[in-house]
């Protein structure tokens, strides 16, 4: 397998763009990882396009991926739709950087696209509901108190058994809107305070509103080519994509004491790339709600079990600290336009790594990076897809 | 509400619990037991996950009983449901940590429930067909509810 390298990100702001089809927000993402590598259309060999809700939520059910690559201008190359709920983007990843890492083709591109405002909200809380199991949504499972309450995350649960309050999970959404205000991709730009957060709306105890990623429209996309052409194709300064961990969830038994899917997925990840937990500088996690970041930090590898809330507290993961995480603002703050989520997540790490993150730019000259996404709920109580993936200066 | 006896139901999740007959026993869920490694889970399947034989399953009536393992109260719904309204997860004996709804009998205040309280099966509707015919599901309550 050949090392790959991303030489160009480009993406959609996340928000509420009614003027805007799934198209039209794929194409800008396109054209703006296009420009970003000095590449046209024509110099694209292989697309992997992800997407979630389109079908449900647009009645674009097939061929989702050719629609928006043709109102691009890119056609006549292989198009592979890719379907895997929050996870679609870093799964779309991974397709592009497996078919360039295997010698198939030269340049790839992974598009993620989502268009989730379309003028009814429980439409799109129904449709986000549908990344479940069958059995789960058609018993109404809603996703904010899936968080709060399912066994494998448990945020109520941690609670009582760490300590944990409702104030630490505010801090984790007024760290994630800062980031957020100063990101001209972000859907919300407003700085927050734990004021703001406590007082806002309960959407299902202990989560309120400003702890929960709304839904967007987005996307994002990101073109790989081999690390040793990437001088050649593109003038940009090549990030090495270190590893593309992909797992599905397995079924859990109660307290089988078995390890955790985002831990598998990580320690996978590590070992490809030869690093380890203190090696990673920049980090965006899958944090659907804002709280559930602190228990990402264990599950990656940066602290001890119910430690996450000192992590918070000595300003480590801020934009200013030794290990910034969800740079972006993060699901609740960037945005989280499902299908999109994971590429949003490449495109501010690239961002990053260059030094060319303007505002949010962090200060500890990174040169590791990982993005944690995953996505969908499973009657065995595991997410149904869980992706890390790490990227080298 | 409906006549719980009357055949005009239809279930949310068909096969997955006992639907409301002339028989009076309680009802219970219908999930599958692993005749080699007994394990147990809800709803059923053929392949047994945990020793992933594929001809050791059999099918089991269980959760009667359960206990709250954990609960909120969710303030947006779905389409079919309305808010608010609770989410639980329930420890059924057998095995399983399922997830349910809660009965309507039970006020939506977080109050009503407790962690690791006993609960008891009922099926209920959750909402009606187009041509009112009610769509029944599982979910729990507490036990000393039925007692009463």
């Amino acid at each position: 397998m050949r090392d790959v390298a991303i030489v160009g990100v480009g993406a959609h702001p996340a928000g509420k763009f009614p003027e805007k089809a799934l198209k039209d927000l794929g194409r800008e993402a396109i054209w703006n990882a296009l420009r970003d590598a000095g590449l046209g259309p024509d110099d694209i060999q292989t697309a992997y396009v992800g997407n979630s809700l389109g079908g449900l939520l647009t009645g674009q059910e097939g061929i989702r991926g050719q629609v928006v690559l043709q109102e691009a201008g890119l056609g006549g190359i292989p198009v592979i739709n890719v379907e895997n709920a929050c996870a679609s983007a870093a799964t779309a990843l991974r397709g592009a950087w497996l078919e360039v890492a295997s010698g198939l083709v030269d340049v790839a591109i992974a598009v993620g696209v989502e268009k989730m405002f379309v003028g009814d909200l429980a439409r799109s809380i129904s449709a986000l509901a549908a990344d479940s199991e069958l059995e789960l949504s058609q018993m109404g499972m809603q996703f904010s108190a899936s968080y709060a309450i399912h066994p494998k995350i448990n945020l109520k649960g941690r609670m009582a058994q760490y300590g944990w309050t409702s104030e630490d999970f505010a801090n984790v959404a007024v760290k994630n809107a800062h980031n957020g205000s100063l990101n001209p991709y972000a859907q919300h730009r407003r700085e927050l305070t734990v004021e703001d957060v406590l007082g806002s709306r309960m959407i299902a105890d202990p989560l309120t509103l400003y702890m929960c990623s709304s839904i967007a429209d987005g996307a994002a996309a990101a073109i790989l080519c081999p690390l040793d052409m990437a001088e050649r194709i593109s003038e940009r300064p090549p990030i090495k994509v270190a590893a593309c961990a992909l797992r599905s969830g397995v079924y859990r038994f109660p307290d089988d004491g078995a390890e955790d899917s985002v831990t598998l997925t990580a320690k996978e990840a590590y070992e490809k790339a030869g690093i380890g937990p203190e090696d990673v500088d920049v980090v965006e996690v899958h944090d659907a709600m804002a709280p559930a970041e602190l228990m990402i930090y264990e599950r990656l590898g940066f602290c001890g079990p119910g430690e996450g809330p000192k992590l918070i507290d000595d300003g480590v993961t801020t934009l200013g600290g030794s290990k910034p995480v969800n740079p972006s603002g993060g699901l609740c703050a960037r945005g989280h336009p499902v299908g999109a989520t994971g590429l949003l997540q490449i495109a501010e790490l690239v961002w990053q790594l260059r030094g060319e993150a303007g505002e949010r730019q962090i200060t500890n000259s990174p040169k590791v990076a990982m993005a944690q996404n995953q996505g969908g709920l499973m009657l065995g109580q595991d997410s149904a897809a869980y992706a890390v993936t790490l990227l080298q200066q | 509400m409906s006549d719980p006896s009357n055949n005009d139901h239809v279930a949310l999740l068909p096969g997955a619990y006992s639907m409301p007959g002339t028989t009076g026993e309680a009802p219970h869920l219908i999930g599958s037991r692993c005749r080699a490694c007994k394990a147990t889970v809800f709803p059923k399947m053929a392949v047994c996950p945990a020793c992933r034989a594929a001809d050791t399953m059999e099918e089991t009536a269980m959760g009667r009983q359960g206990r709250l393992y954990n609960f909120t109260i969710a303030h947006v719904a779905p389409q079919g449901f309305e808010a608010p309204y609770f989410q639980a997860f329930v420890d059924i004996p057998e095995g399983p940590r399922i997830f349910s709804l809660i009965s309507a009998d039970v006020p939506v205040e977080a109050g009503a429930l407790e962690d690791g309280m006993a609960l008891e099966l009922v099926i209920e509707p959750v909402r009606a067909t187009a041509d009112n015919r009610p769509i029944l599901t599982y979910k729990y309550r507490p036990a000393d509810v039925a007692g009463g």
